[in-house]
């Protein structure tokens, strides 16, 4: 012991400057490990797809439609009422996490594409080449010069998701390092980049991940990643939004044009096509593999969107997202309603694939709203509207054993590229103008109408202002609770409609058939035009130093 | 020698008060001094510059606890206790030492057990009969040599040596009876279902009666017919929980060779019932301990002086197979009348009842702890200490050197055997849960810890005349491994199973001591510690100290003063660092993780897969270090008519770097900012310690009172400053609450006839609102209340003021002593038991203090508007009124009786005929009253607002020795 100790004593002042302290717990991922590994390289260009967002989980853990005019949310208390009310601001916007989390997205894209530029070579580092004829080399290559375009598409969708809500904001094209503040760029400067990285990415994209084309095989277990379609759907999404009245201020016609020119890209890849049912669309896995699905956000089996919507009165549902009586009184009839027959007969079908109302069958009980029924609106968190919500919800699941589901959520499917092209063609050239193109703003509209199971009646006029209704009218109807219906307002600058009254239904005792009162069971606030646009979050506005500024109204 | 009186007079009731007298006495007529650590020296308890409070072991075998932590509240100055969960296995009290210091909340104390660092896993266990002293080392001078292990105090403890002289054999004997602190009961089924009621019209908008029992329901629930269970009843059991130490202690030796021995047995059960029943179920938290202890020294060929001490322990604990934490979470919520225990009298397969359970109550809590089966562990914890010193005195005389090495270790094994059970709900099967059979696990080992510690050191200690000189240099160095299951900093991400943690240190450090004559002190200390948490180059950091003292009582004008047998002044400045923060370590190099990822494929209806993103945890700063504790204290200690004592400190601390995250990063650059050392808390207090003790004739009195106040402001902590500017963080107190300030609750006349508010008034942000709910001030008059209404709401919950009253007398044999402690200027947000003060929400059950809640149906003679506590009553969530405001603050404030003990000691010439050196029985309670606003208005025990209650007991005990 003396020993031992003596001698190291006396040195002890040099040791200080040894390696004793150079631990390492190695639970962490070190950067060395990063770059000796194909896997984790391959896991940095994934990161880009950390922040896509399901609308399932949108606000309050649930879809977003109770902050337009298509629904009520019953829990009291959750953060959807601050839009409501119109008491949200730069503080409490419960959506001020995305601006983290979107510019995460960003940083990861830009890192990964700084970080590939040399994929090539990267590649190459301790790679044996030889022994299987450099197939499995030559794959990794595809694969990370794949990624390297999904991760400039996700870039753009970021990019779109931020200036939907903010309108121009700051661009960041490269990954930082060190604290940095950028100026807001122009809304027309975010949608050129858009457009830039997507026309920029189309070549290396795949067009498929399903099936094998040329030589390049499938591989559905990567569907769900950006492909062609999916990045041109992106662009008629940003470049139809960019053309709206509330970024398109002059009304500028070119901007129209180019709107229905990337829809009619996506139309003229010839790809997709129209389900034939609309209402199995949107139940369990059905979407995966419909040929309207161009991308969407595939949830593993689970039931919180049963337990937070399904009625108070079907043990272990919360009511949750009701459907307004504004919506409902939406739908059309099919031909001449009888005022003899019950007030929900003879509706458009997409009405009993969304809704469930006063009558009818859901998870084998029949709703009852009437005073005494077992959905009375005086019992408690029953649905103040009347209405329950049957669209994206799995049936029959038997809660109380916990049954789960999966669920789909469409990104982007080819029904909304149809009424992109429609609304931008009508604007552009009218409801008949072709303008060279194989389709017209009304064909395109009659062809979401005249799906199998849907047959509504076509639309005829052939006036520009009537028809713009009518497109409105069909994005609301077909794609309800899609996660449409506020951004579509705001850019269209209907605020109006969304500081109206939101409606439900009574039953009217003792009338035969059943007759229905409406009467208004929530009161909105929408201040125009401030709340066209997001505030900044108060934090990131104060530490900017004011090189953010804020947006008005704010 | 005047002064080595005053040293015996200082060590009479300054820190021994509470010894039984005749064990002072005897002290005192050994010539003991006033203990004292060593700390690389052995500190001299009259020319010490330091601030140490110290507890002798004597003390902490008055309470009967498988935890010394729960031993020694309310003893000494300059730390605060607070007493947490009594379950036999996990009861370890939390310690501060002067305060908070900091808002990291990764920052701790550390503890040493004879002059090596350890885990609290092995000092916590360790026995009273094992501890000579406690040492809570507290000021700049203290810590001068602990470096970056320094900043938040030292815990230092000391076992028993072995003494010159015939062997001593010592037994002690305690047997306990405890039961919980407070339960507080919630409401039967028939109480449930009436304010279940008010609750259910309430939410259906407040202005008609809407019940949801009808009045049969109720009636039955009276009479018996409905499912009404006391869960608490159900699964705790009726007799007091036992607690049952026996240990034998042996002593002596020879001037060359001294020994203590101790072996000890301790056996606790908890409060859960485990009778077995007809099915065979049983299981209750039981603790059951064996310690072994030996420390053994021995001096030959006159220069050599070694020191070898062992001491372990094996700990056998078992438990139900259900966390007992969530277990006390349920039956503080669950409702009485959700179901009866078990679904039918009708038989499984195996002869079995079935079990109760919903989708919503799933976890039936007789079920969880009588139908999942156990879990058992055992802990196995040993410190091996040697330390060889040779007297170096034919080189120059004083001069020394010393060579340790220490080992310790703690590992469990565990094991669990569980099953599950189908959850019945009246004949019908409920949640996927199944019937299954028993399975057995094992874990042989993956917790565990280890240190590895080598010193070696140099001193010299030497008189010349009036001038003395005492110093040492050391260098030493530890490593440690944890396995990752123990990681207790939460580091993120990237786990895998038997992955080590290593951790390094390394320290040089040194203390110089000069004094003249007994009279003026003068001492400088210093460490320079590195750690492994830092990037090369910044792992080291010096920490120097300065401190003095002057011993006026033995200038030559007051030598001779009777009245003033003893006055002191001191002061010192030092730093220190710490070299953990809640961040997790290597802050200084980018880390990745696969947090989140995109679901894919799932085609066929095959499951969908999941690509992980790797992305870096955040940005790293290179330059990242430890944080720096600067210390101020001064301090007095004094004695007067050999009879008052007084000790006063005064201290500030200074502590800067605090390791914050850096909020001025911008969003955009889209990483988690890096962690710099940018934060600052600064702490003040006062410790005021006052005795008395005198011998009137038969009579021995002694009395004390030590009290510590504290105080700290944060000065930045790295945030954006928040929206309101009264409720910034900055310019308080660290954990100050902050939140709405209520304002009474909405009445009728604040609403128009559609049900909204009235225009004109402030609209809250949170939702809806009706009458009963809570009206918060509009401070940012904007006509909406939202986060810029915020405001200091009340003082945290860590008190400012932290005091105890001691007592002792004694009259021949008999003895009596007390311990009262109490805390001051501390709140309580009731929200942080939201299960007890938030009725029905998630299902949960409602106590008796609903009727302090605001609700008004005249038509069935409910109005309880005025004087209301609490807002209406909901069945849901209120977002509204369950925002953090001035409505939820109760004041904290506490006084426990910790301690009351009658002891007799049988007189010395009867023992002496049976050759018994001493024979002492007593009988004792802990925590026998509590006096608080909490406790007496909501059965809440204010040191802990829920989960498995603290412990009072009733104990006896008996010593003996030959």
């Amino acid at each position: 012991m003396k020993k031992n100790i003596i001698p190291f004593f006396l040195i002890c002042p040099f040791v200080l400057s040894c390696d004793y302290l150079d631990t390492k717990y190695d639970m962490d991922i070190t950067t060395e490990m990063v770059e000796s590994d194909y896997t984790k390289v391959a896991q940095i260009g994934q990161s880009v797809y950390a922040y896509v967002k399901s609308g399932l989980w949108e606000l309050d853990g649930n879809l977003s439609a109770a902050r337009s005019d298509e629904a009520v949310q019953t829990t009291p208390g959750l953060t959807v009422s601050l839009y409501n009310n119109g008491s949200w601001d730069d503080l409490t916007n419960p959506e001020n996490y995305l601006y983290d989390e979107f510019y995460k997205g960003i940083r990861n894209a830009n890192y990964f594409l700084e970080y590939s530029a040399d994929y090539k070579e990267l590649l190459l580092v301790n790679r044996d080449t030889i022994s299987d004829g450099g197939k499995e080399y030559r794959r990794d290559i595809d694969n990370i010069r794949w990624m390297r375009a999904e991760s400039r598409v996700a870039r753009a969708y970021y990019y779109f998701e931020l200036q939907k809500r903010y309108g121009g904001v700051p661009l960041v094209t490269e990954s930082l390092t060190d604290n940095k503040f950028f100026p807001k760029s122009s809304y027309e400067r975010i949608t050129d980049y858009i457009v830039s990285e997507i026309d920029g990415s189309i070549d290396s994209l795949r067009l498929t991940w399903q099936n094998s084309y040329g030589t390049v095989e499938g591989d559905k277990t990567r569907d769900g990643r950006f492909t062609v379609g999916a990045a041109l759907a992106l662009k008629s999404r940003a470049l139809l939004y960019a053309a709206s009245p509330l970024n398109n201020p002059e009304g500028d016609r070119e901007k129209w044009k180019d709107a229905a020119n990337a829809a009619y890209e996506v139309i003229s890849m010839n790809q997709y096509s129209l389900d034939d049912s609309y209402s199995d669309l949107f139940v369990g896995a059905a979407a995966l593999g419909s040929p309207e699905i161009i991308m969407a956000y595939r949830h593993s089996p689970e039931n919180t969107l049963e337990k937070n919507n399904y009625p108070i009165g079907t043990p272990g549902g919360n009511s949750g997202i009701t459907p307004s009586e504004n919506l409902v009184s939406a739908y059309e009839y099919v031909g001449e309603h009888d005022s003899g027959s019950s007030r929900y007969e003879n509706l458009d079908p997409r009405f009993y694939a969304t809704i469930v109302y006063n009558g009818c069958e859901w998870n084998g009980r029949i709703i009852d709203i009437s005073k005494n029924g077992q959905d009375s609106y005086l019992n408690n968190q029953s649905s103040k509207t009347g209405y329950y919500l049957k669209k994206f919800m799995a049936p029959n699941l038997y809660l109380q054993q916990d049954e789960m589901e999966r669920h789909i959520w469409p990104i982007f499917r080819y029904a909304e590229v149809l009424l992109n092209y429609a609304e931008a063609m009508n604007e552009a050239f009218g409801p008949d103008g072709l303008n060279g193109k194989s389709l017209s703003a009304k064909d395109a509209l009659n062809m979401v109408r005249s799906r199998p199971g849907v047959n509504m009646p076509l639309v005829t006029t052939s006036d520009k202002d009537e028809f713009r209704k009518a497109v409105r009218h069909e994005r609301q109807i077909e794609l309800a609770f899609e996660g449409h219906r506020y951004w579509d307002l705001v850019r269209w600058k209907e605020g109006d409609v969304l500081s109206e009254d939101i409606l439900g239904v009574r039953v009217s005792d003792d009338v035969s058939p059943v007759g229905y009162e409406k009467i208004v069971v929530e009161k909105r606030v929408f201040t125009v035009p401030k709340m066209y646009r997001y505030p900044f979050p108060y934090y990131e506005v104060q530490r900017s130093n004011g090189i953010l500024e804020q947006n008005p109204g704010w | 020698m005047q002064t080595f009186r005053n040293i015996k007079n200082l060590g009479l009731c300054l820190g021994l008060m509470l010894v039984p007298a005749l064990e002072t006495m005897s002290q005192e007529k050994a010539g003991k001094a006033k203990a004292s650590p060593e700390i690389m020296f052995r500190e001299d308890a009259l020319l010490t510059t330091s601030a140490i409070t110290e507890i002798s072991g004597q003390k902490l075998a008055k309470t009967p606890t498988t935890n010394i932590m729960n031993t020694f509240y309310g003893y000494g100055t300059g730390y605060y206790l607070q007493e947490g969960s009594g379950a036999p296995d996990d009861n370890a009290a939390w310690l501060k030492i002067r305060g908070l210091g900091t808002f990291n909340s990764a920052d701790g104390y550390t503890v040493f057990v004879d002059g090596f660092q350890t885990d609290m896993s092995y000092a916590q266990r360790l026995l009273p009969a094992e501890i000579e002293n406690i040492y809570i080392l507290k000021d700049g001078a203290a810590l001068s040599t602990f470096g970056m292990k320094g900043s938040n105090g030292v815990l230092w403890i000391e076992t028993k040596k072995g003494h010159s002289g015939k062997p001593e054999v010592d037994f002690n004997f305690r047997q306990g009876f405890q039961r919980p602190l407070v339960i507080s009961r919630p409401l039967n089924s028939a109480g449930y279902a009436m304010y279940y009621n008010e609750a259910y019209s309430n939410d259906a908008g407040g202005k008609a009666w809407t019940p949801y029992y009808s009045d049969e329901q109720i009636a039955a629930y009276k009479n018996g017919e409905g499912p009404d269970v006391d869960w608490y009843k159900e699964v705790l059991k009726e007799d007091p929980a036992l607690f049952t130490s026996a240990d034998i202690s042996f002593s002596g030796g020879t001037s060359n060779m001294k020994y203590f021995a101790v072996l000890g047995y301790m056996n606790n059960s908890g409060f859960i019932d485990n009778k077995r029943d007809k099915d065979r179920h049983f299981s209750n938290t039981t603790y059951q301990q064996y310690t072994l202890r030996t420390n053994f020294e021995v001096s030959f060929l006159k220069i050599f002086e070694a020191y070898i001490g062992v001491g372990g322990y094996i700990a056998d604990r078992s438990a139900p197979n259900y966390d007992i934490a969530t277990l006390f979470g349920n039956l503080e919520s669950y409702p009485a009348n959700i179901y009866n225990p078990y679904d039918s009298d009708l038989i499984n397969p195996d002869g079995s009842r079935r079990w109760s359970g919903t989708a919503v109550h799933p976890d039936n809590p007789l079920a969880s702890v009588k139908g999942l089966g156990t879990r058992s562990s055992r802990d196995r914890s040993v410190q091996a200490n040697f330390r060889l010193k040779e007297k170096l005195d034919f080189i120059t005389e004083g001069l020394y050197l010393e060579e340790a090495v220490s080992f310790s270790n703690w590992i469990r094994g565990s094991k669990t055997v569980s099953r599950n059970y189908t959850r019945w709900y009246d004949g019908v099967e409920q949640t996927s849960d199944r019937d299954a059979s028993y399975t057995i696990s094992d874990d042989y080992g993956t917790n565990m810890w280890k240190w590895i510690q080598l010193r070696a050191q140099l001193g010299y200690d030497r008189k010349f005349g009036s001038h003395s000189v005492t110093g040492a240099l050391k260098y030493e160095q530890y490593s440690r491994m944890v396995d990752a299951d123990m990681n207790q900093y939460g580091f993120p991400g990237y786990l895998e199973d038997n992955l080590q943690m290593n951790y390094a240190y390394q320290n040089i450090a040194g203390r110089f001591r000069y004094s003249y004559d007994s009279r003026y002190v003068a001492e400088f200390g210093f460490a320079y510690s590195g750690s492994d948490n830092y990037m090369k180059g910044n792992r080291f950091s010096f920490y120097p100290s300065v401190s003095a003292a002057w011993i006026v009582s033995n200038e030559n004008f007051l030598e001779d003063t009777e009245s003033i047998n003893l006055l002191k002044i001191r002061a010192s400045w030092g730093q220190s660092g710490y070299d953990y923060s809640s961040y997790g370590r290597y802050l200084y190099d980018v880390t990745w993780t696969t947090d989140g990822g995109y679901p894919v494929g799932g085609l066929d209806n095959s499951e969908p897969g999941w690509i992980n993103a790797l992305t870096p945890s955040y940005l790293a700063n290179p330059e990242i270090t430890s944080e720096r504790n600067t210390r101020y204290n001064v301090g007095v200690d004094a004695r007067f008519f050999n009879a008052f004592d007084v000790n006063i400190d005064a201290f500030l601390e200074d502590r800067t770097g605090i390791v914050v995250r850096d909020q001025t990063y911008s969003s955009v650059v889209g990483l988690d900012a890096p962690f710099v050392n940018a934060g600052k808390v600064v702490t003040k207090g006062l410790e005021l310690s006052l005795g008395y003790d005198r011998k009137i004739g038969p009579v021995e009195l002694c009395f004390g009172f030590r009290g510590t106040y504290i105080t700290d402001r944060v000065d930045f902590n790295g945030e954006i400053p928040a929206a309101s500017a009264a409720a910034d963080p900055v310019g308080h107190r660290i954990w100050t609450y902050f939140g709405y300030e209520a304002d009474g609750f909405y009445t009728e006349d604040d609403f128009g006839p559609d049900g909204n508010l009235k225009t004109g008034l402030p609209v809250p942000s949170f939702g809806h609102v009706q009458p009963g709910d809570v009206r918060y001030k509009d401070l940012y008059p904007d006509g909406i209340i939202n986060e810029r209404d915020k405001t200091k709401i009340g003082n945290r919950n860590f008190p400012a003021l932290y005091y105890s009253v001691l007592g002792f007398v004694s009259y021949k044999g008999f003895d009596f002593s007390f311990v009262l402690q109490g805390t001051g200027g501390s709140d309580v947000n009731l929200l942080d038991a939201r299960s007890k003060f938030v009725p029905f929400e998630n299902y949960s059950t409602v106590y008796g203090y609903a009727d302090k809640s605001w609700a008004y149906y005249p038509e069935q003679g409910i109005d309880r508007r005025a004087g209301a506590e609490f807002p209406r009553l909901s069945t849901v969530t209120n977002s509204n009124n369950s925002q953090a405001s001035s409505l939820w603050i109760r004041n904290g404030a506490y006084l426990k009786l910790r301690n009351v003990e009658l002891g007799y000691t049988f007189p010395k010439r009867w023992l002496e005929k049976i050759r018994m050196r001493n024979l002492r029985i007593y009988v004792n309670a802990v925590n026998l009253f509590t006096v608080s606003e909490l406790y007496c208005k909501y059965d809440v025990d204010p040191e802990r607002l829920t989960g498995y209650p603290a412990v009072k007991s009733v104990n006896i005990g008996l010593t003996f020795g030959f």
